[in-house]
């Protein structure tokens, strides 16, 4: 209210220096540091930069990117989802239970994407019908989706060798391109196309930044939120079925464990603001990679894993920090 | 020469790019009420800042109680004896009045809080005040807002304040809630503590007033004595051209025109206890007034007619057929457009840009299968920010950098790019600052010769007979009253609400 919008702000020579640095590290914080990274493994790792090493790194990255594609969605709506590996777990205990039960694969996977839907559908009634905190409603299912996907499992010893399943797995396009990397990809797109052009975005975004004036403004906030779960349980069921597929087994009790952990970190370290109302598509892309980079390099340096989850947590606050608001 | 409280002299304060005060002065006697006057960004808000150490100043000298001042935190200022008290209240709902009173000092023996001496220091604070019903124990939130408000006013007064800054005091106050307050800032007063009071309502300027210092664009306009003053010349200095063109007769040349059709008919409205049989009916091209006091139906009758809470009994009838709205999204479909009076909780996406927070209703329209036209998105953005003269850097400027009258604006051109028939826009004036006020009435009369219905319901006295064809009156609960042009004044209108509550079984709404 005390500030002159009639005077225009961006005159004087003084308003560069003091101010362009904040907005530069305000927007574009995950991507610096993500540079710096890069930097830093280029010039501690000599094996970094063979082919092997990026694609290990593309595969490792696809199950998290996708869960935090979903994640970013969930956020910027106001809420969070815990349930992602749960989903994840109860998505892949379905497909292989059907499957092995006689049922065909690509239809096994339809009912595995199904029941993660089912889950996201639970979450959005619960958290907008009865008004349910999101960290409570998803915190549920995630305890009580992992105890069912291992009820569901019939024998967590089946192997999937040799399966349409293990080919999808190891598919490469036209010989070269691993099928994950393609998949991903296209996810990807199809998130930036939704973020920047639906309507579904923009409600999302609006339910985030102020519940009651939305639903004042006409946006039908039931279909709504409960839209925003179903998206992230679907891209969570494509997680967790790609990557049964790739090491051509399922273990429902490991499947997709502490993801929504390093999900929730990529969509922190990608500046989506967690009090809601705005999904940065691209700042979670970026995000993703650096958490999965950082276990990657750290593995390459021969360092236990234990230290990767402290770096983590490092960049994160180093994220916070360049993206934070005066 | 004389001794000032506060002596503030050539303040400048300079943002990147902004000039916010240049050369500003500021003199407070001792006991005194002194308005500090200025339309929005006129630098009054940066000016207390200074005062409290919120900025630090560029340039001048500030003296407090004879010395130098420099503030460099909240508690240093407390401590010199200034007390702030701002438009949105920071006091903390749950903890009870007593605990809001004392926090951050609470009186202690032996290292533990002593809640008992609490407890009879705030009861005598407030029964100085003239508040001794007030529960000291109970939660905060279960108190009217004017209670709050005092609570705020004895939480100064408990730290021997010298100095209370008042920032927009009544704005969420009814009449009655705004003649306790000045009792107590006429307590104050004899108690020798002065007062800054922020206020966009002139009359009570008038009323309460010793003297006043006018802003404008961050500059000294003047000093005056209250009694020097009258409301025109405080209105032109204030925004520094003729006030007449700006006060002026708003009222739409329309009444009486034969082509006028039934938007809204309502009948019996009653829910809960809030509302009991109120009916009401609003014709296209038509301003309808809704006039009342706070916790008068007003806001609740508005909420039922858009959709936001359900009837308990009667009916909606909208363009002639009966309409059952279960949520502002059905309102909205039938054409029905709702400005709220809480912007901030209820309007805004603060985060969001000015042109996804205008087009927000519209969206659907814009879309095919569900994805959104930027193109022309971005086309009824622009179109509404030249014809509504929005002073913005642009369509994508987040909301929340836009002053409060600019944010109004937006808000209604969220409704007007879809076309309504009926407006309901409850308290569309409030805190915007002179200028903006009358444009927006303008715009108001300006929809209305264009045959959109408009349900306005107002505090401001003034901006209903300013405005509005028909007023009417609501007084717990019920319509007690219904003026058609000829009748109304501010004389009938305080009569009705004033007779409405005394002797309700003698009076039916027509």
């Amino acid at each position: 209210m005390d500030r002159n919008v009639n005077t225009p702000i961006n005159t004087s020579t003084g308003w560069l220096k003091s101010i362009a640095w904040a907005e530069i590290l305000g927007n574009y914080g995950a991507q610096l540091v993500f540079l710096t990274l890069i930097a830093a493994c280029a010039l501690s790792t000599p094996k970094f930069f063979s082919l092997g090493t990026l694609e290990i790194t593309l595969l490792d990255v696809f199950p998290v990117m996708l869960v935090a594609l979903g994640m970013t969605l969930v956020i910027s709506s106001g809420g969070i989802d815990i349930s992602v590996g749960a989903i994840m777990a109860i998505s892949g205990a379905v497909t292989v239970a059907l499957y092995t039960s006689g049922v065909g694969w690509v239809l096994s996977m339809g009912c595995g994407i199904g029941a993660a839907a089912l889950c996201g559908l639970f979450n959005g009634v619960l958290i907008s019908i009865f008004r349910i905190q999101p960290i409570i409603v998803t915190l549920v299912v995630m305890i009580a989706g992992r105890g069912l996907a291992r009820r569901i499992q019939v024998d967590p010893t089946t192997s999937l060798k040799s399966t349409p399943f293990d080919t999808l797995g190891l598919y490469r396009i036209a010989g070269k391109v691993p099928v994950q990397i393609v998949i991903m990809l296209a996810v990807i797109a199809v998130m930036l196309f939704v973020v920047k052009k639906t309507v579904f975005a923009k409600n999302t975004e609006a339910i985030g930044d102020n519940p009651r004036a939305a639903r004042l403004v006409g946006v039908n906030t039931l279909t709504t939120t409960v839209g925003v779960y179903v998206v992230c349980g679907v891209l969570c069921a494509i997680a967790g079925i790609m990557t049964i597929a790739r090491i051509a087994q399922l273990n429902a009790v490991t499947l997709g464990g502490f993801i929504e952990l390093d999900a929730i970190a990529a969509v922190a370290i990608g500046g989506t603001p967690f009090s809601g109302g705005r999904a940065r598509i691209l700042g979670t892309i970026t995000g993703a990679i650096i958490v999965i980079l950082v276990g990657v390099i750290v593995g390459l340096n021969k360092m236990p894993d234990d230290y990767a989850k402290v770096f983590k947590a490092l960049i994160i606050v180093i994220a916070m920090w360049a993206q934070r608001r005066k | 020469m004389e001794h000032y409280l506060l002596e503030m002299k050539g303040i400048g304060k300079t943002f990147p790019g902004v000039v916010a005060l240049d050369d500003v002065s500021l003199f407070i006697r001792y006991g005194e009420v002194h308005a500090l006057m200025g339309e929005n960004g006129a630098g009054k808000s940066t000016l207390i800042k200074v005062l409290t150490g919120i900025y630090p100043r560029d340039a001048g000298e500030i003296r407090f109680d004879r010395n130098g001042f420099s503030p460099t935190g909240a508690a240093q200022v407390q401590q010199a004896g200034i007390s702030t008290i701002y438009q949105e209240l920071n006091l903390i709902p749950h903890l009870s009045v007593c605990e809001n009173i004392f926090i951050g000092r609470e009186p202690k023996t032996r290292g533990l809080i002593d809640w008992k001496t609490a407890e009879k220091r705030a009861k005598e604070i407030l029964t100085d005040m003239g508040l001794q019903e007030v529960d000291v124990l109970g939660p905060l939130r279960k108190q009217s807002v004017a209670t709050q408000q005092m609570v705020a006013i004895a939480r100064a007064i408990s730290i021997d304040a010298k100095l209370v800054v008042m920032d927009e005091p009544t704005s969420s106050l009814s009449e009655k809630e705004v003649q306790t307050l000045f009792r107590v800032i006429e307590t104050l007063k004899e108690q020798n503590i002065s007062i800054i009071f922020i206020s966009h309502k002139l009359d009570e300027v008038f009323e309460i007033c010793d003297r006043a210092t006018i802003l404008r664009d961050g500059r000294l306009v003047g000093q005056y004595s209250i009694g020097d003053l009258t409301k025109l010349k405080l209105v032109s200095l204030m925004i520094g051209r003729d006030a007449t063109s700006v006060l002026g007769k708003n009222k739409s040349v329309s009444t009486g025109r034969e082509d006028r059709q039934v938007v809204l008919k309502a009948t019996n409205l009653s829910r809960a206890r809030r509302t009991t049989e109120i009916s009401i009916d609003i014709n296209s091209g038509e301003i309808v007034g809704v006039a009342g006091l706070l916790g008068s139906g007003r806001t609740e009758l508005a909420r039922i007619l858009f959709g936001d809470e359900m009837q308990d009994r009667g009916r909606i009838e909208i363009g002639g057929k009966s309409a059952r709205m279960k949520s502002p999204r059905d309102a909205i479909r039938l054409g029905l457009g709702f400005c709220s009076e809480d912007r901030k909780e209820e309007g805004l996406f603060p985060n969001m840009s000015v042109m996804d927070n205008m087009t927000m209703a519209v969206l659907p329209e814009l879309s095919k299968a569900g994805v959104l036209s930027r193109r022309a998105q971005l086309e009824i953005a622009q179109s509404y920010i030249d014809k509504m003269g929005i002073a913005t850097s642009g369509p994508n400027q987040p909301m929340k950098e836009l002053s409060g009258g600019n944010q109004q604006k937006v808000l209604l051109a969220r409704w007007l790019c879809k076309n309504p028939m009926l407006m309901i826009l409850d308290e569309p004036t409030r805190g915007i600052d002179v200028g903006g006020k009358a444009e927006i009435e303008n715009l108001i009369t300006e929809l209305a010769g264009d045959g959109v219905a408009i349900l306005m319901i107002s505090s401001e006295m003034e901006e209903l007979i300013r405005s509005c064809d028909r007023i009417a009156v609501l007084s717990e609960g019920r319509k007690v009253g219904e003026l058609a042009a000829k009748e109304i004044s501010e004389e009938h209108i305080m009569q009705l609400m004033a007779h409405g509550s005394d002797s309700r079984e003698d009076v039916h709404g027509p």
